[in-house]
């Protein structure tokens, strides 16, 4: 108790404060703006920490990090450009309802969902970080790959569209993300001598390529923005009452959020996918998932947080960053003398409180700016579309450009975005395609790894106790997915005849 | 059940193969590693395949369903509504015009190819000059702030360098 | 005017623009190509020295990563950026193995060299309920069979993968049947040999130190001359096993080559300063990387001695990307 006490001390100070308000702001805009990733924000903000005391130091990089992967959802909702892989999964889902002139709950389920998910995850970092670090730390390449395999099964068969369409948008993406010389032996791939692919396809350039850009494609001069928003006075109303509606969703969210994200390297990205999948499958309305149906929008976003929070734990306890924002703030710790890792806990707890409060204050300032964000978003559906179209495509070229600043992401981005009009024009998910080139790696790198451990030995992949009930799920599932697809076939077959 | 039957899920199911097969032979000559049991040539082999499996039962479903082309096609109607026709004159100039950028910003810079962009997707997209002169150079700086000078993001600096 | 007085006034013109281009350098701001990702170690202390300059040439120095190929991307980048003083980077360890492992033809003479400021020896881990107690237990079940020890620490043909098979031929043990298991980066070795999914790792200090203190894995032996202060409990190789080790990461300054001589004259000096400040050793001391400095000849001088050493472990062990 003397620890919290003494956490409180470190964090409730002017300084302490002020600097998680602006690294707050800070994450807002970088969030808000296509091309500008949340590993951005945090480079960015290191050669400061460098100048601020241990607290506040990591304060800002936890309150922009928070903040900018929560404000991807805004350019997602408005724009129906996804600031990260995560609010990928259900940008359908949150765009259509501002189109039908919900922004405003759309961006409210996200915010209050996140900020709820982001608690949650906090709760569970407080009691169980160590136990739960523990946990993670047995899980090898065995483990990781039918985590990947798994969350990719669920992407391609919930997507519309059928089996075979949603496996080829996966198989494409797969292969994107194999352009490039690959991480494990270095051969280079695809690449047919252009150095510029050697360094692979970046999901942001695809991701705005394929959203952005597809989206203007296909509504042309058309493009309806001019759509009448309801509570505009005040954005967030009957967020509340809805989130009750899909309680169930929310907690689950939350809980499922919590325990992936504490896997290093699998995080939010992942875990949103699995939990929207899961929504849909349970949902008593499956088939108005894609449509702006708010049901996978809380359970996903709910996700998303949760995960964020506890994607700390590998990093906090074992010095194992998952993703280049955590490998940042390891960085940071390390510089500021508060050494991640098991002392962390024992010799310096008011330290690790007062990371934790930080995260607390970070996830409730979330609500006011979030309101703010969403109250002063209203005036992009005032735009005259003319204008506004020309904003987005500058951004989108930014945007591609930022990503390794040469203009060859720009041509990614219009390539992808030509792809994608066409496979979506014949009913083709995208959504699947991202999450291929984002996972690709992580079940590519895995597999080869395991086949390597195993010398070729397929049957090593069943050999660890979860690695097997993994392995086995994933399989019952494509299982199932195909004999049902045989079954209703034959049906149908035998009806006509 | 999505309904899929038509003719072009014949053709995209055909292209998915091909690309299937091309991506399956490439992979064939990368090489083992002296010691390892697999390469980098195994995964894409993999991939490969399935693009072959998928593309092929895509194909084989839209060709015995065509003939219920005309009934597939039907619920589909709000999809449509959705899509809209394409606007090919419009969708040919934008992407015309991003193209150019590619080439153009390096040579005459940000601020510079920014600005006409702008101006040419405005008018393009039925703004008035009035708006395009007005939005153009307000829209390009505030970019160049926040990107160059905010997120020290090295925009070109071409001419204007 | 005749002639005369034209050539003197063009030749006092070139004089004078030429010393204000010098006087002025940099008059604009200076690009850093960092070879790997936003948040690694290389990006950490490439912002920091990025900072430093900044403070010290009075331009922004904007720090670009170019990322990919395992360092080759950002090294092509720099190489063919325009040597006029105003597009440096960080040039890592990765370049002395380019040419010998075939994944690219860059060397350290492609560069204008400023300097080097790190240099790390790795070492060897092992889980910590592993049969291992002592580096002398490895080494003889190195010497017995190489190939049952699963060992990990990186990309194939990376660092960590050239510096075991290099320790499997120093011990004297066949090094075509040592056996390397590839991932994409030390962090997931370490968690591959807490899993216990691996044997051995290889990797450097401050990378596995959190996992060390929390007694999951433990270090056998550093493989620098001397004990490493930081691990202080960690042998050196010198004195067990009684030989020395030269291979090693570093990372260093550079630019294109051919950059004029009194602006790298410039840059040499500066970063001399740099490495010397206090800012720069406590955040290098807080990463627990070691800071150690060669300037302009001499940091050529020390990339010679490393493509050597490189080359010679590379091809012994027959590491060839495709």
């Amino acid at each position: 108790m003397d620890a919290m006490l003494a956490a409180m001390g470190l964090v409730f100070n002017v300084e302490t404060l002020l600097t998680i308000l602006l690294a707050s702001i800070f994450g807002l805009f970088v969030g808000a703006l296509p091309g500008l990733t949340a590993t951005m924000a945090t480079a960015l903000l290191v050669p400061i920490t460098f100048y601020l005391p241990p607290i506040p130091a990591i304060a800002t990089i936890i309150a922009s990090t928070a903040m900018a992967i929560t404000a991807g959802d805004l350019t997602g909702t408005l724009l129906r450009i996804p600031g990260t892989p995560a609010s990928a999964a259900y940008v359908e889902d949150s765009y259509r309802m501002a189109q039908k002139g919900e922004a405003g709950m759309a961006i409210g389920i996200g915010i209050i969902g996140s900020v709820l998910g982001g608690l949650f995850g906090f709760v569970v970092l407080l009691f169980s970080a160590p136990a739960l670090a523990k946990f993670a730390l047995n899980f090898s390449s065995f483990e990781y790959f039918w985590l990947a395999a798994l969350g990719l099964t669920c992407a391609a068969l919930i997507s519309s569209g059928g089996m075979a369409k949603g496996a080829l948008s996966l198989l494409l993406g797969l292969f994107i993300a194999q352009i490039g010389v690959d991480p494990l032996m270095g051969t280079a791939r695809f690449t047919f001598q252009v150095t510029e692919l050697a360094g692979g396809i970046s999901f942001i350039p695809a991701m705005i390529g394929m959203f952005a850009l597809a989206e203007i494609m296909r509504t042309g001069r058309n493009f309806n923005v001019n759509v009448p928003q309801m509570n505009i006075r005040n954005p967030f109303k009957g967020v509340m009452a809805m989130l009750w509606k899909y309680r169930k969703n929310q907690v689950r969210g939350s809980i499922i959020g919590s325990l992936l994200g504490a896997l290093p390297g699998v995080g939010g990205d992942l875990a949103a996918w699995i939990t929207y999948s899961l929504a849909k499958r349970t949902s008593k309305t499956p088939e108005k998932f894609g449509t702006g149906h708010p049901e996978g929008l809380v359970e996903a976003g709910a996700t998303n947080n949760a995960a964020l929070s506890s994607s700390w734990i590998p990093a906090m306890v074992f010095g194992i960053p998952g993703d280049a924002v955590t490998a940042i703030a390891v960085g940071v710790l390390v510089m500021k003398g508060m050494e991640p890792g098991p002392s962390l806990l024992t010799v310096n707890p008011q330290n690790f409180y007062a990371v934790m409060l930080v995260f607390v204050i970070a996830n409730i300032l979330m609500l006011p700016l979030g309101w703010l964000a969403a109250k002063g978003s209203r005036w992009i559906f005032e735009v005259p579309r003319a204008l506004l179209n020309a904003g987005i495509l500058l951004f989108c070229i930014v945007g591609s450009f930022a990503i390794n600043n040469t203009m060859f992401g720009v041509g990614i981005m219009v390539a992808m975005g030509i792809i994608a009009y066409v496979l979506e024009r014949y009913r083709f998910a995208i959504a699947p395609i991202i999450l291929g080139i984002v996972l690709g790696p992580l079940l590519e790198n895995n597999f080869l790894t395991s086949m390597i451990i195993t010398n070729g030995n397929l049957m090593g992949f069943f050999s660890r106790p979860v690695a097997a009930f993994l392995g086995v799920a994933t399989l019952l599932i494509w299982g199932i997915a195909i004999f049902g697809a045989l079954w209703s076939y034959r049906k149908t077959r035998l009806a006509a005849a | 059940m999505p309904k899929p039957g038509s003719r072009a899920d014949v053709v995209l199911g055909l292209i998915f193969a091909a690309l299937g097969v091309a991506v399956f032979t490439l992979a064939l000559s990368y090489r083992n590693m002296p010691g390892m049991p697999v390469g980098a040539g195994l995964f894409p082999r993999i991939v490969g395949g399935g693009m072959v499996v998928f593309g092929a039962v895509l194909a084989l479903q839209g060709w015995f369903t065509r003939p219920a082309l005309v009934a597939a096609d039907a619920p589909a109607e709000d999809e449509h509504a959705r899509t809209g026709t394409l606007d090919w004159t419009y969708v040919g100039l934008v992407l015309g015009a991003i193209v150019a950028t590619i080439f153009l910003m390096p040579v005459l810079g940000f601020l510079l190819t920014s600005f006409v962009f702008c101006i040419f997707i405005v008018r393009l997209s039925g703004g008035s000059w009035l708006s395009a002169i007005i939005f153009s150079p307000v829209m390009t700086y505030l970019t160049y702030l926040a990107f160059y000078n905010g997120f020290r993001v090295p925009l070109p600096r071409g001419l204007l360098g | 005017m005749n002639i005369f007085a034209k050539a003197a006034l063009a030749a006092l013109a070139v004089t004078i623009s030429a010393g204000a281009a010098l006087a002025q350098y940099p008059d604009r701001p200076i690009t850093m190509i960092v070879p790997f990702a936003a948040g690694g170690g290389t990006d950490a202390t490439g912002r920091i020295i990025a900072t430093l300059l900044e403070e010290k040439l009075g331009q922004p120095v904007n720090v670009e990563n170019r990322t990919g190929a395992g360092g080759l991307v950002g090294h092509e980048a720099l190489k063919a950026a325009a040597p006029d003083g105003y597009t440096i980077g960080i040039l890592t360890t990765e370049l002395s193995m380019f040419q010998p492992v075939g994944s690219g033809q860059i060397t350290y003479e492609d560069f204008t060299l400023i300097g080097l400021y790190n240099a790390d020896p790795s070492a060897v881990y092992v889980k910590a309920d592993s049969p291992y107690q002592t580096i002398a237990d490895l080494v003889a079940a190195v010497k017995d069979n190489p190939t049952p020890l699963r060992a990990s620490g990186a990309t194939y043909g990376g660092l960590n993968h050239v510096t075991w098979v290099s320790l499997v031929q120093a011990v004297g043990a066949p090094v075509e049947k040592a056996m390397w298991v590839p991932t994409d980066g030390a962090s997931a070795s370490l968690q591959l040999l807490a899993s216990g999914a691996i044997d051995v790792s290889v990797s450097q200090l401050p990378e596995a130190q959190a996992l060390v203190d929390a007694g999951e894995i433990r270090p056998l032996v550093y493989l620098g001359s001397e004990r490493n202060a930081k691990a202080a409990d960690v042998p050196a190789i010198t004195e067990a096993l009684g030989f020395e080790f030269a291979i090693s990461g570093w990372r260093g300054l550079g630019a294109p080559k051919g950059i004029p001589d009194d602006i790298r004259d410039r840059l040499v000096t500066v970063f001399e300063e740099i490495v010397a400040s206090p800012q720069f050793n406590e955040v290098m001391d807080g990463r627990n990387y070691g800071v150690v400095f060669e300037g302009g000849a001499d940091f050529d001088a020390y990339l010679k001695t490393r493509a050597e050493a490189f080359n010679a472990a590379i091809s012994s062990a027959g590491i060839k990307a495709n």
